[in-house]
């Protein structure tokens, strides 16, 4: 092979590594865009049409008069109240849990492996399937609370109680979540390079020295990215409401994801639907915005 | 490398016509060149060719529907019906999403009765008054109320239906009440009832008095007009909410205290009320007859039938109401030609789709076809006596339409949750008029 021929080819190589790399790439940015952008604008156009819920005459242009109405509604806010309590309540409890089993769990345990997959287990169970055997076991007259009573607790009512709903809903959701998370955390805290633990104990930390000094910090990308993601996750939680309580008790559960599908396919009416979307979305960026930024990793450092 | 290139282009190959088939699919849809845009057809025609029309249904099983779409390709053998049965509880979600996201995925489908006015309002029924002008000739007086909105018809009434209330002769016998009578004139009044179904418990019954329908308007309205509170609604279209009065409030006050008090069990759905009587736990079920098949085959079950209560000095009030067959507007000319001919096979010809099902136990629409329904063995068992004469008096006297709104759906979706609401212990007071206020933002959209 002569030097002119090896110049020569070498366009042609990068023209050819530019068309795999766009055809690698094609099926993912269709995917984002049929999936995930396209929806979203159609979602803001929706949100400023009206019409007569499930006609199929062609809505009318309205601008912002479905969020005028929207905002008028006291069940709207309800519901805006009911999901951002749940999310403050079972995104701190399920990071913290995850964090504790992962650290724990990496420690040389005896049996380390059978603990971590048992954990996990109820990840791979599917979630409408975890939500009936949930739903049963705390039913009024269920198993959880036969296990109550034996210790002579009073039976709870759970799912049908306006005051207890949310906490059932989050005991549900944390015993999938937990396990899931715990996983990447898992593979965080293997990641980080065994020297500083060395260095940390010669230097004299104890456990909870370390743990702060240089577990967290080391796993400040993990955890940001369980973090973002277990929060979305929550926010979008639908199939245990729609399953076990359609938002009730008292409107307990209705949270916004629930009552976005309700309005849209049970009342026939996508354009309320829709900007009720638009609105969770809206929450949505400015926690998980909040969240990266209470984790950047600080310049210098990496 | 060659082997190296070759697999590249391969690969590059397949990610292209994955990218391609997603835009396909993303941009597909939309079709409907000869739609009969919203009028049925005036004139049938036996189809020469085979065509198959898709019929979504609620009301029936596969299993129990098969012996009438066996007859009927019989009569039509160029017709096949695609019969795809919906669970009632997602029916309306599963006919919005498909009526309004694909023009001809579903041609025929049944109508809940009360949903009528509301299904017309979102142009989802073509109007058939031309394709059926002789329909009030072939069914009972209600149903044909029913299939008429603002003077035209717009579907094919098939079935009716009415309610009774079963009790357990054993379990009555152990507490030493007396059998009450099927006749209507001994209409026991709740109170009664509530005052047995507590004796019956306390010897031995698991449960003294069980809805059928228990968080269903259906089912439950009866209550509110016996107490006096009215259907629900008031003023022109029946769109200012009035579940909040005094009525109202007396009827589920008293619903609730049967869960309060264990007379009724809790958590439990609609669909395992008749097994809790079909076992024998039950003292008083006030249920639809269409669980007769079920209970008589229970041979060890010693049952019989008696008027649905009232209260004390109310007037008698009994659920009715059925379902009805639409025609998708948009269906193409050939579709709805097929499908109207189906239409008249299930609710008029020779007396309907009734005599084709051994163990129905509702009431067609159909006059012809009811002579026919009555006469069914299942009414013949002793333990039956009397049912007979009770439906057609209640059919004729005290059977109560659902409240006849364009904004039913909410409606009954915000009922659903606040009956839920009351069995698990919410004041009634308290959630009734939470309902109303529900109700008056729900139908804001309608005014």
């Amino acid at each position: 092979m002569t030097i002119a021929s090896a110049t020569r080819r070498r366009p042609a190589r990068r023209q050819r590594d530019a068309v795999a790399a766009i055809a690698f790439l094609a099926p993912t940015v269709l995917l984002i865009l049929v999936l995930r952008v396209i929806p979203a604008i159609s979602a803001v156009g929706d949100s400023m049409r009206s019409g007569l819920p499930g006609s199929l005459v062609p809505p009318t242009f309205v601008g912002g008069e479905i969020f005028a109405r929207l905002f008028a509604k006291e069940s709207f806010w309800e519901s805006v109240r009911q999901t951002l309590i749940f999310n403050v309540l079972v995104n701190p409890i399920q990071i913290l849990l995850a964090l504790a089993l992962a650290v724990l769990l990496t420690r040389n345990l005896p049996a380390r492996g059978l603990w971590r997959t048992l954990i996990f287990l109820p990840a791979a169970v599917p979630l409408a399937g975890s939500t009936i055997v949930w739903g049963i076991a705390l039913r009024p007259d269920g198993p959880v609370n036969g296990v109550l009573t034996l210790f002579g607790l009073p039976a709870q009512p759970w799912f049908t109680s306006p005051n207890q709903v949310v906490v059932a809903m989050i005991v549900l959701a944390s015993w999938i979540g937990i396990g899931y998370w715990m996983m990447f955390l898992i593979a965080g805290l293997n990641d980080i390079p065994p020297v500083y633990f060395e260095a940390a104990r010669i230097d004299g930390a104890g456990p909870l020295r370390t743990f702060f000094s240089v577990t967290l910090p080391m796993l400040r990308r993990p955890l940001l990215f369980v973090l973002v993601a277990d929060t979305v996750a929550n926010f979008v939680l639908f199939a245990p409401v729609q399953i076990l309580t359609s938002g009730g008790p008292e409107k307990q559960s209705n949270f916004l994801m629930y009552d976005i599908f309700h309005k849209s396919y049970q009342l026939s009416d996508p354009y309320e639907a829709s900007a009720e979307l638009v609105v969770l979305l809206v929450i949505m960026i400015a926690i998980v915005a909040v969240q990266f930024r209470l984790l950047r990793t600080p310049e210098g450092e990496e | 490398m060659p082997d190296h290139k070759a697999a590249t282009r391969w690969v590059t190959a397949g990610a292209l016509v994955m990218s391609a088939a997603l835009l396909l699919t993303g941009c597909g849809g939309a079709s409907g060149a000869d739609g009969i845009n919203g009028v049925g057809p005036s004139e049938l025609t036996e189809p020469t060719e085979p065509i198959t029309i898709t019929y979504a249904g609620a009301a029936y099983a596969a299993e129990q529907l098969q012996p009438v779409l066996d007859a009927f390709e019989d009569a039509h053998p160029n017709i096949t019906v695609e019969y795809e049965s919906v669970p009632f509880d997602d029916f309306n979600s599963v006919l919005a999403a498909r009526l309004t996201n694909s023009s001809d995925a579903i041609d025929v489908f049944d109508v809940d009765m009360p949903r009528t006015d509301a299904y017309v309002a979102r142009g989802w029924l073509a109007d058939l008054s031309k394709t059926f002008p002789d329909l009030a000739d072939s069914v009972d007086p209600g149903s044909l109320e029913a299939a008429t909105v603002g003077g035209k018809i717009v579907t094919m009434p098939y079935q009716t239906s009415s309610n009774i209330m079963y009790y357990n002769k054993g379990l009555l016998d152990a507490a030493g009440i007396a059998t009450p009578s099927a006749d209507p004139a001994d209409r026991l009044t709740w109170e009664t009832v509530v005052a047995d179904a507590t004796k019956a418990q306390a010897a031995g019954a698991q449960y003294g008095l069980v809805f059928d329908q228990i968080d269903r308007y259906y089912q439950l309205e009866p209550l509110a007009i016996s107490a006096g509170g009215g259907a629900g609604a008031t003023g022109d279209d029946n769109l200012t909410p009035d579940v909040a009065n005094a009525g109202w409030v007396k009827a589920f006050s008293w619903y609730g205290s049967l869960f309060e008090n264990g007379l009724s069990p809790r958590g439990v759905s609609v669909a395992e009320t008749p097994n809790l009587f079909a076992a024998g736990q039950v003292a008083y079920y006030v249920g639809g007859p269409w669980w007769g098949n079920q209970f008589i085959a229970e041979a060890g079950l010693d049952f019989g039938v008696a008027p649905f209560p009232a209260f004390d000095g109310g007037e008698a009030s009994t659920p009715t109401g059925g379902w009805s067959l639409g025609l998708n507007p948009n269906a193409t000319a050939d579709k709805a030609n097929a499908a109207a001919i189906f239409m008249k096979f299930m609710g008029i010809d020779d007396g309907g789709y009734a005599q084709y099902l051994s163990a129905l136990a509702v009431p067609p629409s159909n006059l012809d076809g009811s002579a026919k329904f009555y006469d069914a063995d299942t009414f013949k068992d002793p333990r039956f006596a009397g049912v007979v004469d009770l439906i057609k008096y209640e059919l004729a006297n005290t059977s109560t339409l659902r409240l006849q709104t364009v904004g039913y759906v909410e409606f009954e979706d915000v009922m659903t949750k606040t009956f839920g609401d009351i069995i698990n212990g919410t004041d009634a007071e308290k959630a009734l008029t939470s309902a109303n206020a529900d109700l008056e933002e729900a139908w804001a959209k309608f005014q």
